[in-house]
């Protein structure tokens, strides 16, 4: 599965996958979300217009997470009630893919966490503990998101869903995790660490008007 | 320097009172007299002390 | 190998329109907004749709406060540019009074969000917290439990919001309210809005209100704080410990010395002798020692008379004189003791024995003479042909002297008179650890003082007397 360059199914643009482990990309000239199973490459709809959205990460955004290099390759945006979120799919040399969320200028880079017992959705309930990884994590927000964009490439097909519960948990320190229920019958499991912005050195972030 | 102040009272108490030790100073009621003659190992009762404090003394002279 | 998605530079949201007074309402914090406030009207709109929707109709004029920092301003604090995009006052009410305090909203693209808060001249700067401090409970008290140190509980309260002015990344109304804790580390400051939904932590860094005008080049000065503020620093903070510890030093180092002067010294008796006196004695009461030489440095002396006196006094009039040289020491010493048994007890009074310091004795060859003297005791005549010490008034025997009237009781006293040479003294030393006590303890008062300011205003004021 290593076709480094191939055409858009609609519009016929060359489209990469520069990530050999990417299942979803979206065509970076006529948007369509395009998914990559064994046997070709299938169009599954079209991202609208992507709103004017505030993250300073984009899609050539690179930076450093435990003295490891990474660049931001794709990326899912959520809308809840109270706002939204950003999850930048970022890729390290090695080939490990991780998270590097940004929640209003918050940041957070974690990775997947399979194969562990989950609880599920009725299960959890905010100033819950878990124990994952050996650390004991307390659930301190939970959020009902709907999906409202994908960019680049992603290591599962992901778009329009909605109603989705999220809950984050935290601990005395920086560790930080997130039980993705987007889907109901496999829930996931990310754990990472919240990092503060310098932490992360990041280079090619977008300017803003009037920002130096 | 942080206490100086402080430091600099504490050595002046210090120094004082080694001073004031070593040079034996006193708040004492003796007082120093002079030129007592040899006589008085013969004859005590010759010797009036008119400087020590007796408050019943009525020093009638 | 650009894509065509990477985008130019995000652009100022384009101003939108008061739904309410048609005036124009500016963003400034790229997109984040969720509530503004319309600046000509002060309506509380929503922005988190494409329309402006109203939330709250213009608040009142008199509800009006002009932030310090005025909305758009640009400072630079904790290496980064922040600019003031969202202003509220909130306050709780406590016996009928409001108090009221600033927040001030600073952003930065990359950064996100920090905030000033200001009371009665009082600034912190403060930071979102991202993980969970630690609850605890410390002397029946709660306590959190963060980066290592304990904050202690100072207040809880119902905050409302007075006024809102600006943009504000969450929604915002007027007469809002939340539960605010504040847990206290001074300088720092932890503090938590608790809500159904869930319980969001800040820390907070006392700041000079001079660095805030200088980060933000504001005309004129800081205006001056009030009161001791609840994470305000201690002027005193580790002074108290420290000149305690610098005080333990010193006594310490004062022991060392006295003790050293006690081992120097020669503490030599040179005089131990027993005697006898009686009212009813005839002759002269006055007497000499044997002679005794005092040797080593001119160093003081100490006399010390030990008596068997009960429910009587005795006094001696006392000179030491050196034979060489006539110089003599000239003193006296009442030796009274007294002691009962009445409604209250036993009682005495006075004591048994006596003791004179004499300075400066130097070494020769020396006598005491004593004079006793108790009550019945007539003073002898003077034998006129003595050569009298200079300066003293002429002995002449008067009437009353000749007279002899009989004692009305006979009144004895067995007594001891020691003499030492070069005695170590340690009045001095104690006076010096008296006098060096005196900076630590007001050092201590000052620093009581001003923690029981701070805490006057807390929920936990101490109680007076306590």
């Amino acid at each position: 599965m290593s076709s480094p360059q191939t055409n858009c199914p609609s519009c016929g643009a060359p489209v990469q996958f520069r990530w050999s482990s990417a299942v979803q990309t979206v065509c970076p000239f006529c948007h369509s979300i395009l998914v990559r199973t064994d046997v070709a490459i299938q169009n599954v709809g079209k991202v609208g217009d992507l709103p004017p959205d505030p993250s300073p990460i984009q899609l050539m955004t690179s930076g450093t997470y435990n003295n490891k290099h990474f660049d931001v390759i794709g990326r899912i945006i959520y809308e809840y009630e109270n706002g939204g979120w950003n999850e930048w799919h970022i890729v390290f040399a090695d080939g490990q893919s991780g998270w590097l969320s940004d929640a209003q200028l918050q940041y957070a880079v974690s990775f997947l966490v399979p194969n562990v017992p989950l609880p599920t959705e009725q299960q959890v309930t905010r100033g819950q503990h878990f124990q994952f990884c050996n650390i004991d994590f307390e659930v301190s927000t939970m959020t009902i998101a709907n999906y409202k964009g994908v960019e680049g490439e992603l290591p599962f097909p992901f778009y329009g869903k909605t109603s989705m519960l999220f809950a984050d948990l935290r601990t005395r320190g920086d560790d930080f995790a997130t039980l993705d229920f987007s889907d109901e019958a496999a829930p996931l499991l990310f754990v990472g660490k919240t990092v503060p912005f310098e932490a992360l050195q990041l280079k090619n972030v977008r300017q803003f008007e009037g920002w130096a | 320097m942080r206490y100086a102040g402080y430091l600099i009272y504490s050595m002046m108490m210090l120094t004082t009172a080694t001073w004031a030790e070593y040079k034996g100073w006193t708040f004492s009621s003796v007082n120093q007299v002079k030129n007592v003659p040899k006589t008085v190992r013969d004859n005590p009762g010759a010797y009036r002390s008119h400087y020590a404090f007796y408050p019943r003394y009525v020093g009638g002279k | 190998m650009s894509s065509p998605l990477v985008a130019p530079p995000v652009a100022k949201a384009k101003a939108m329109y008061c739904p309410n007074c048609g005036g124009p309402v500016e963003f400034r914090g790229f997109g984040h907004a969720l509530t503004v406030v319309c600046p000509q009207c002060l309506s509380v709109l929503d922005a988190s749709s494409p329309l402006l929707k109203i939330v709250q109709d213009a608040q009142d004029a008199a509800s009006r406060r002009t932030p310090q920092i005025p909305l758009g301003t640009r400072g630079k604090f904790a290496g980064a540019a922040w600019e003031m995009i969202g202003f509220q006052t909130r306050g709780v009410e406590e016996d009928g009074v409001t108090y009221e305090w600033e927040e001030y909203l600073l952003f930065n693209p990359y950064k996100g969000s920090r905030y000033l808060t200001c009371y009665q001249g009082h600034w912190n700067f403060v930071t979102p917290v991202e993980s969970l401090p630690e609850r605890r409970a410390v002397g029946g008290r709660p306590a959190v439990f963060f980066e290592g140190n304990l904050y202690r509980h100072f207040s809880g309260a119902m905050a409302r919001t007075v006024f809102v002015l600006g943009e504000f990344p969450w929604r915002v109304k007027v007469a809002d309210e939340v539960q605010a804790d504040d847990f206290v580390h001074p300088p720092s400051v932890l503090s938590s809005e608790t809500t159904s939904d869930e319980v969001t932590w800040s820390k907070g860094e006392y700041t000079a209100g001079a660095d805030i005008w200088k980060a933000f080049a504001l005309p004129g000065s800081a205006p001056r704080p009030q009161g001791v503020y609840l994470n305000q620093p201690s002027p005193f903070a580790g002074k108290v410990s420290g000149s305690w510890g610098l005080f333990l030093l010193m006594e310490f180092a004062l022991i060392v010395i006295a003790i050293g002067f006690g081992i120097l010294s020669r503490n030599e008796t040179v005089l131990d002798e027993h005697y006898k006196y009686s009212t009813a004695d005839r002759g002269e009461p006055s007497f000499v020692t044997k002679p005794f030489e005092i040797t080593g440095r001119t160093a003081n002396a100490e006399l010390i008379i030990h008596t068997n006196l009960i429910n009587n006094w005795a006094y001696f009039n006392l000179a030491l004189i050196n034979e060489t040289t006539g110089d003599a020491f000239d003193f006296g010493r009442e030796v009274s003791y007294y002691t009962g048994v009445d409604s209250d007890g036993s009682w005495t009074e006075g004591g048994q024995s006596s003791t004179a310091t004499i300075p400066h004795v130097a070494p020769g060859r020396y006598y005491l003479r004593v004079e006793p003297e108790m009550e019945g005791s007539v003073e002898p005549p003077v034998t006129p042909a003595t050569a009298v010490p200079a300066g003293t008034p002429s002995a002449t025997p008067s009437a009353a002297a000749q007279r002899r009237p009989p004692p009305v009781k006979v009144n004895t006293v067995y007594y001891e008179i020691i003499l030492k040479h070069d005695v170590p003294g340690y009045g001095w030393f104690w006076l010096a650890a008296l006098l060096l006590l005196i900076p630590p303890i007001f050092s201590t008062i000052r620093s009581a003082a001003f923690e029981g300011r701070r805490w006057s205003t807390s929920d936990y004021p101490p109680t007076r007397g306590g």
